[in-house]
């Protein structure tokens, strides 16, 4: 079953006259893991923010699991349903102490202490952080923060995880981190995820590969699909994993023998 | 560098003081000045006095911490005691050049810098032994009942928290851009005071704009998991007034009145 | 010319405090004009801490930092002339720019030089034309450009002041891919032109793989392994045991290798890798 559903979905910023993104049709099935690729500027992140509400299109229509995003009634539903975890880990935790954090959203949506209290130890040991549920968030590392934002969101038990370029301002081993956890938290909930990033080799486990040029979907298909088009990637602006150049060294071998 | 200052005067600790419910400590510094400013004789201050010296014994906090708390107050406290000090009538001690010293002069001056000190300490020893999120919560629910007359009190502690929570975060970028204009020769350090301030353009620029955006992508983070103000909003941790805090408030209220007894009696 | 010495170089944060830290501990590195340096390290490892010596910000809790043989601590003149002939861009340099247009904020080095006007405006077009900001955004305010843009902008800021050495701290961290391999264009055909020495904190092996002549790797506040891309990267067990990645291509080989393909170990890069897989499958030269 599709749980979020882009309907012919055109977007523009109040404004600037050209369309950020341009009818874009596409939906994701529940359990799957897709990963939306695209250079800085493509729409990719217009794209996170239409699929809860933060952004409504103004043109076609998102639907998560049939909610309407531009329906004030569903709005909170739709952003229950869909947790969102952003780049810059620093500016998404809103409290001083890490379970403090956790407890946000569920105080936000009125439920009982004690079951708050149970969803974010939960959610804390889901992501390896119970140990550091008092620590201050400031003197964590990236990853850290990354993953308590992942444990944030959890806490409101969303069905779909929508991760907008989390790896982008982290380190090589905050980056495993964080991709660890979100590989984990598939294989034990089966979450839907929506791994939005510029990192090639992040795709690779992904079900799906979508690649966003110029507000459009320019190619969707598994990562081996998609990354075989060496050529296509890199006039999109875009990089294959860098050992793809090494398959096919025939054409791709630019050392000085063959030129 | 910034980084070394020590934000927020908080020591962590479990003593009997610093688990009493943070509502429970601020109506006791409320009390506690009421009885401080009411006392006005050598036995009601000395039971003030006392009372404070009990907090502190049982709070585990080293009174030098409390003393070096006044430091950024001595100069005031100075002045008013020789204001003091000089400038009463009473029965003259000893005169020296323009200068003398009355018996009034020394009593009120001993009283007025004890009371200082006795002010001072005991908001130090509140925000020694709560949490500046516990302060901030406990202040939420002491206000809720003006949320009747709409006054903003969620709105307000949400804010004071999330600046508590930032503080460090600034700091921290503070020093990085600093560093970054001292590598393109920004100087700091020398030149007169229009200079000087104008040296600050390049770091108060930055740290606003950098300030600005933190504070746009924070409020979409928090839409996202749902905030939609303090209505139907629900606590995790719960604030509960336990045995010990009734019988505080209790002590509280009689060293009150034990203060109003004795200015009564004269003492 | 333009040596850089460090001589046992120790640097302790927050002495005497709880806190407490040795960043670095007893490091000592020459660097000698005109070198394409790359230094690597896992977040923590000091390397944040050692560069912000090489132009004086951070003074050494012992140790000595030389430039050209000299002290760079001996006199104020001194330390506030090293901060020009050392170029440092910080990490998200963009966050630094402050002046209503591009063109003053690049001039904000040269000017605190003490240039005349028209050297300063000298400085401030080479170094747009180093960092690839074209003239045409010179009178655009740096707050309504994109963050590719912004980026160059602050290096130009830097490259303006001609520096004999520039140090970046991690330059294409958060840039896409087409980002990255532009701006690292605009890097080495500063080194090619100016000569300078150019020092890249990064942790991307395959930046460092394909950029660097030299690389040091730090470890814990010292330096764990100095040499040529290919002796460092013939040593994948000890980069990854100081938490650190190793190129692709090193990793597809050693792959490989632990299958029983026959493939020598210092193999950084994936043109490299492909040329010795097709020369033993006999396909002879690519």
């Amino acid at each position: 079953m599709d749980v979020i559903t882009f309907d012919h979905v055109g977007f523009r910023y109040p404004d600037s006259p050209e369309p950020v993104l341009k009818n874009i049709d596409i939906a994701f099935s529940g359990g799957s893991f897709t990963a939306v690729l695209g250079h800085n500027g493509s729409g990719k992140s217009t794209m996170a923010k239409l699929c809860n509400a933060i952004l409504t299109p103004t043109e076609g229509a998102v639907r998560v699991k049939g909610m309407d995003t531009r329906d004030d009634n569903s709005l909170l539903s739709v952003r229950r349903t869909v947790g969102m975890v952003f780049q810059n880990p620093d500016n998404q935790i809103v409290a001083s102490v890490v379970e403090d954090d956790v407890a946000f959203a569920p105080e936000n949506l009125g439920v009982e202490p004690s079951e708050i209290r149970r969803r974010v130890d939960n959610a804390l040991r889901r992501v390896g952080m119970y140990e550091f549920r008092l620590h201050a968030p400031h003197l964590l590392s990236g990853g850290q923060k990354q993953r308590i934002a992942i444990a944030g969101v959890l806490a409101m038990q969303p069905e779909i995880l929508v991760l907008d370029e989390p790896t982008a301002m982290l380190d090589p081993y905050g980056r495993r981190e964080v991709l660890a956890t979100v590989e984990e938290l598939r294989a034990e909930t089966g979450m839907t995820v929506l791994l939005i990033t510029h990192h090639m080799d992040e795709c690779i486990n992904a079900d799906r590969v979508v690649v966003i040029s110029d507000g459009e979907i320019a190619l969707d298909g598994t990562p081996a699909d998609v990354f075989s088009r060496v050529e296509t990637m890199r006039d999109l602006g875009l990089d294959v994993p860098a050992t793809t150049d090494c398959a096919k060294p025939g054409r791709m071998c630019r050392c000085p023998r063959c030129r | 560098m910034l980084k070394d200052i020590t934000l927020g005067q908080y020591f962590p600790g479990d003593t009997p003081v610093h688990r009493l419910d943070p509502r429970t400590k601020l109506v006791c510094v409320i009390l506690y000045f009421i009885a401080l400013f009411t006392a006005n004789g050598p036995c009601s201050v000395g039971l003030v006095f006392l009372t404070l010296a009990f907090a502190v014994g049982i709070s585990r906090i080293r009174p030098g911490a409390l003393v070096k708390g006044m430091k950024p107050l001595l100069f005031i406290v100075i002045f008013t005691a020789i204001l003091n000090l000089f400038f009463t009538e009473g029965e003259v001690l000893f005169r020296w050049w323009i200068f003398r010293v009355t018996d009034q002069g020394v009593y009120r001056t001993v009283l007025m810098v004890l009371r200082i000190f006795l002010l001072v300490s005991s908001t130090f020893l509140l925000t020694y032994t709560t949490s500046p999120l516990q302060l901030t919560d406990g202040m939420e629910r002491l206000l809720a009942p003006l949320k009747k007359v709409r006054f903003p009190v969620h709105e307000l502690s949400m804010m004071m928290s999330i600046a508590l929570r930032f503080i460090p975060t600034l700091i921290e970028e503070t020093d990085k851009i600093m560093s970054a204009q001292k590598a393109r020769g920004a100087d700091f350090d020398t030149g007169g005071l229009a200079k000087r301030a104008k040296a600050l353009l390049p770091i108060l620029v930055p740290l606003f704009v950098s300030a600005f955006r933190r504070a746009d992508e924070l409020a979409t983070a928090m839409e996202c998991r749902c905030y939609h103000g303090g209505e139907g909003r629900t606590r995790m941790k719960t604030l509960k007034m336990g045995v010990g805090d009734y019988l505080t408030l209790l002590l509280y209220c009689l060293v009150v009145a034990g203060a109003i007894v004795l200015v009564r009696l004269g003492l | 010319m333009a040596d850089i010495r460090l001589e046992s170089l120790r640097h302790v944060y927050s002495r005497g405090t709880p806190f407490e830290k040795t960043a670095l501990d007893d490091v000592s590195l020459d660097i000698p004009s005109g070198q394409y340096v790359a230094i690597l390290g896992h977040t923590g490892s000091g390397k944040s801490t050692l560069i912000q010596h090489l132009n004086g910000l951070l003074a050494p809790t012992s140790g000595r930092v030389l430039f050209d043989g000299e002290d760079i601590h001996r006199s104020k003149e001194a330390l506030r002339d090293i901060r020009f002939r050392v170029g440092l861009v910080f990490q998200y340099p963009e966050y630094q720019l402050f002046e209503e247009t591009v063109y003053r904020d690049i001039a904000f080095g040269p000017k605190n030089m003490g240039l005349s006007e028209s050297e300063i405006d000298e400085h401030v077009r080479l170094g747009a034309r180093f960092a690839g900001v074209d003239e045409s955004l010179f009178s655009l305010s740096p707050l309504e450009l994109s963050g590719g843009q912004k980026r160059r902008i602050a290096i130009a800021g830097v490259m303006a002041m001609e520096p004999d050495v520039l140090v970046l701290d991690e330059p294409i961290a958060g840039l896409d891919p087409a980002g990255c391999r532009a701006l690292l264009k605009n890097i080495k055909e500063y080194h090619r032109s100016t000569h300078g020495t150019v020092i890249l904190v990064t942790h991307d092996m395959d930046v460092a793989a394909s950029e660097a002549q030299r690389l040091v790797v730090m470890n814990k506040g010292a330096v764990a392994l100095d040499g040529t891309p290919a002796e460092i990267f013939s040593r994948p067990t000890e980069l990854r045991s100081m938490g650190l990645d190793i190129p692709d291509a090193t990793a597809l080989a050693q792959a490989l290798r632990e299958r029983g393909v026959e493939i020598p170990e210092s193999i950084y890069t994936p043109r490299f890798l492909a040329g010795v897989l097709l020369s033993r499958n006999g396909e002879g030269p690519c």
